[in-house]
């Protein structure tokens, strides 16, 4: 027989090691962002989705949702299964699944999660919003219901009014013009309720944010064949740049060298902003060296 | 038959997608002028590729688990030419890819024509 003193302490390390990566969590309001660090290929931190959820999502949009997790297991029933949000009589948890293989680019695939996530988020939404406001259930039944084929934003929007909810909320957030293009009549109606008024211009796509970069960097500088740049306008350059830094980075452009510069508008217009702020300061040091 | 419509940020419809049973999908530009070469070669090479590997269809389902408790499963599924369900998946891939035509930097959208 073992006894166990209370004094007894673990000194091997991997089991601390072990134990430092099981609490490794965030919480954004009461919800508990946790497993995101077991994603392949270091894609995504439970910190860059806690920061996407702070800068994206209201906070009662996560009202009763007691976690979101990655679960790096494929579902026991299906390895196609994305995300699941399960209802219970404490509150909503969401599990977000690996992203499929249908991108060439870890950037693709981190979308392809955000998206599966933010789907998630809106059924978390429409739970409490089709209980405790039952005027916008209507209209969003009612708006469901005579949609034609081509005003949905997806084809798996046309499945129930909760999915065409959560699939027009995720839309609203992460690709504003689809879902004006496909009915303005629900965009409305997420301005003005879900949304408070609060509208979105964030890009989700790397061809969409790359067209912006570029578009951008011609109004400040001209790039000939080589390379070299010549700049129209290089302190408007550099007050641009820095309204576009992630939040928290306190690098300031004016050391770095002109060539230095571009890149960094480059590089911001291939990110979706989201990066943490330590892989950006990392990057610029990167930069500031050569 | 089904028809999925190309369309241009103002709704200015610039191709079709067509599927007919049991698995013929063509690209009709018919009377379209505004179409350029870059904008047909590219739905052009995305049709083949797409109908060569096939095409993820995002679905669901509500379920209930073992405790009773509800469920929202979001999954998908591969879908190839021989299903008219492709021309859905079609549409949301051009969607979520945010297709750019070269000449105007336009964005394609897709939708299914009602």
């Amino acid at each position: 027989m073992i006894n166990y003193s209370p004094n007894e302490t673990v000194e091997d390390p991997i089991r601390f090691d072990e134990l430092n990566q099981k609490v490794s969590h965030e919480f954004v309001g009461g919800t508990e962002i946790s497993k995101f660090e077991d994603i392949w290929g270091g894609l995504i931190s439970n910190k860059e989705i806690a920061d996407y959820l702070r800068k994206n999502i209201f906070m009662s949009h996560l009202e009763n949702c007691q976690s979101i997790k990655y679960d790096a297991n494929p579902h026991p029933v299906s390895s196609s299964i994305l995300g699941m949000t399960t209802l219970s009589e404490n509150g909503q948890d969401i599990t977000v699944y690996a992203p499929n293989v249908w991108f060439n680019s870890s950037e693709g695939a981190k979308q392809q999660l955000l998206d599966a996530l933010v789907h998630e988020v809106g059924h978390n939404v429409h739970v409490k919003l089709f209980e405790q406001d039952p005027v916008f259930a209507e209209k969003w039944k009612t708006l469901f219901d005579k949609s034609k084929d081509n005003e949905f934003v997806s084809w798996y929007a046309k499945t129930s009014e909760y999915e065409d909810f959560a699939e027009s909320f995720k839309t609203y957030v992460r690709d504003p013009e689809l879902l004006k293009m496909a009915s303005i009549e629900k965009y409305d109606l997420m301005k003005q309720i879900p949304f408070s008024g609060r509208e979105y211009n964030a890009p989700s796509s790397e061809s969409n944010i790359l067209q912006q970069g570029e578009a951008r960097l011609k109004e400040f500088c001209d790039l000939n064949k080589d390379g070299v740049v010549d700049w129209k306008d290089l302190e408007r350059a550099k007050q641009e740049v820095m309204k576009l830094l992630p939040e928290g980075v306190t690098y300031t452009l004016s050391k770095l060298s002109s060539p230095n510069a571009i890149i960094v508008m480059r590089y911001l217009s291939l990110i979706n902003f989201n990066k943490s702020v330590k892989q950006f300061e990392e990057f610029i040091k990167k930069v500031s060296h050569k | 038959m089904k028809v999925l419509q190309i369309v241009n940020p103002t709704r200015q419809l610039l191709a079709q997608i067509i599927w007919e049973s049991p698995n013929e999908v063509k690209l009709d530009f018919s009377g379209n002028t505004s179409i350029t070469g870059e904008v047909s070669d590219k739905l052009r090479d995305l049709l083949e590729a797409s109908k060569l590997k096939g095409l993820p269809l995002y679905m669901g389902r509500k379920e209930q688990d073992k405790d009773g408790h509800a469920v929202f499963v979001e999954e998908y599924t591969v879908i190839k030419a021989d299903r008219e369900e492709f021309l859905p998946a079609l549409g949301d891939f051009i969607n979520l890819n945010h297709l750019l035509s070269n000449d105007q930097n336009e964005r394609l959208f897709a939708f299914i024509q009602p």
